[in-house]
């Protein structure tokens, strides 16, 4: 008969045995009480925060077996208001050994760019159990940059530049990337260059000088073709008609003499005179800034005149 | 200044060329010619042009031109005086109008007509034009300042008698050439269409 015996794990050190002829038996037995099993779950509380649709970066929880025996872990889950946008892996077993720990490893994905809350919570027979940790997570919006023109109407002469101020500002955060920048089709014969050609505007902004070379003339699109050099050989036609027919041999060799004439000055001037109209023209260039998917774009009216 | 120079050499060149071709129709010519009066030709004038340089962006300019020829002895040559003046209210839709005044003197070479009472022409002529109205502003010119600059015209065209002291001009045809800037090559090349009536003079 054991007597004051309050219960709880204990595991026995030593007995002996005292047998007395025709006496009482007496058997004494010595026991070690065992402290129950005791857990830690730490920390007490985790912060996420993560693009709205993109996991997280990962956290983890340490679940630590405080107590001299073995603990024995029925069940790791994440509850409370929304438990679908948290999820762990464990290399937690279904025990753990005393003083010995094992980790949870947490990742938020947001569903939506709002703020979410969960628990995560560990079943076990330590005392205290469900050991918890609280989760929280805010979902944003994905890292992201605007572009604007400084002097986004600038004016150039012919065979002048236009300049404007190209600037990056980071959105939702630090931009974690770099924007490469480019422009849309100019005319003909005009060129652009940015100094930098890309800008890391990081969680402010950047700036890039834009040139865009202007050409002498700007072409106004596909126009006629110029039938100007017709003009001296047909005339030479028209004198041949009215020659005579008797002289017509020699109007021939006129006439050829005119081609040639024509021919020497097309040669020597081309056919690309003209007057300079001079009439004010508004050029749309626009700029793309480009970082892997993510396109902005802004637009510079260059007015040449 | 290497397009002034390029283009007095063109003048004097399509000059020498065209002086060279009348001289070759003068050798072929034996049959006499009519005795020659002095003339003036009062002509509505046609100007094809275009805008930007090197672009057809092409436009019209309306205007008259008088023309004087004074013959040179009982040759077949005559020394011709004239004046253009032409005007556009807007030049390749630009808005920009243009007056364009042209002075120039040259020979002109009666070519044979036979017994046609006809009266083909070729004729050089160089002297001065001038750029008006709102495109002027950039026409600065590169010859001879304020916006007067070298010109030549280059063609012929063929009369028509019908009469003694009248006849029509039937047609003009030439090539204006003219030197003002146009921040490219300081060259226009127009196209010049002229007709009108004749009046002649003396016995």
């Amino acid at each position: 008969m054991f007597s004051h015996w309050t219960g709880g794990v204990a595991v026995p050190t030593s007995a002996r045995t005292s047998v007395t002829m025709n006496g009482p038996v007496t058997v004494t037995a010595n026991f070690a009480a065992i402290a129950p099993p005791s857990a830690t779950l730490a920390p007490s509380a985790l912060t996420f925060s993560a693009v709205s649709g993109a996991a997280s970066s990962s956290q983890t929880a340490t679940l630590t077996n405080t107590g001299t025996a073995l603990l024995s872990i029925t069940g790791i889950t994440v509850t409370g208001a929304n438990p679908s946008d948290f999820s762990f892996t464990t290399n937690c077993g279904t025990t753990l050994n005393a003083a010995a720990s094992c980790s949870i490893i947490l990742t938020f994905t947001p569903s939506s760019v709002a703020t979410f809350s969960a628990n995560l919570s560990v079943a076990d027979n330590a005392s205290g159990a469900p050991q918890t940790v609280g989760l929280t997570g805010t979902g944003t919006h994905q890292p992201s940059f605007t572009l604007s023109a400084d002097r986004a109407k600038p004016t150039a002469s012919y065979g002048g530049t236009a300049e404007s101020s190209i600037t990056a500002t980071a959105l939702n955060g630090t931009f974690p990337g770099q924007i490469a920048l480019t422009v849309s089709v100019l005319p003909e014969g005009a060129t652009a260059s940015f100094a930098p050609p890309s800008l890391a505007p990081g969680s402010s902004s950047a700036n890039s000088e834009l040139t865009i070379q202007i050409p002498n003339t700007l072409a106004k699109g596909q126009g006629q073709p110029s039938l100007w050099h017709l003009q001296i050989p047909s005339l030479a036609f028209l004198c041949l008609f009215y020659v005579p027919r008797k002289l017509r041999r020699k109007a021939l060799t006129a006439l050829v003499l005119t081609v040639v004439t024509a021919a020497a000055i097309g040669g020597i001037t081309g056919c690309s005179g003209g007057f300079n109209v001079s009439n004010p023209r508004t050029i749309n260039v626009t700029v793309t800034g480009t970082s892997g998917s993510l396109h902005q774009t802004t637009t510079v009216l260059v007015t040449v005149q | 200044m290497r397009a002034s120079v390029d283009r007095s050499f063109l003048l004097l060149f399509a000059f020498v060329a065209l002086a060279v071709l009348c001289a070759v129709l003068s050798r072929a010519q034996k049959a006499p010619v009519d005795r020659p009066h002095p003339e003036l030709a009062l002509d509505y004038t046609f100007l094809r042009s275009n805008a930007p340089p090197g672009a057809c962006g092409c436009f019209n300019l309306s205007g008259g031109s008088v023309n004087a020829a004074f013959p040179l002895g009982a040759s077949r040559w005559r020394l011709t005086a004239d004046a253009t003046f032409a005007h556009t209210g807007s030049v390749a839709n630009s808005g920009k109008s243009l007056t364009l005044n042209s002075y120039t003197v040259g020979p002109r070479y009666m070519l044979p007509n036979g017994r046609f009472p006809i009266h083909p022409f070729l004729q050089t002529l160089v002297g001065v034009a001038h750029a008006g109205g709102a495109i002027s502003q950039r026409q600065n010119a590169t010859v001879m300042g304020n916006g007067i600059v070298i010109a030549a015209n280059l063609g012929g065209g063929i009369d028509l008698n019908a009469g003694h002291r009248f006849g029509f001009r039937l047609l003009e045809v030439e090539d204006s050439i003219t030197a003002f800037n146009n921040s490219v090559n300081n060259y226009q090349n127009i196209l010049r269409v002229s007709s009108g009536v004749v009046f002649r003079f003396g016995r």
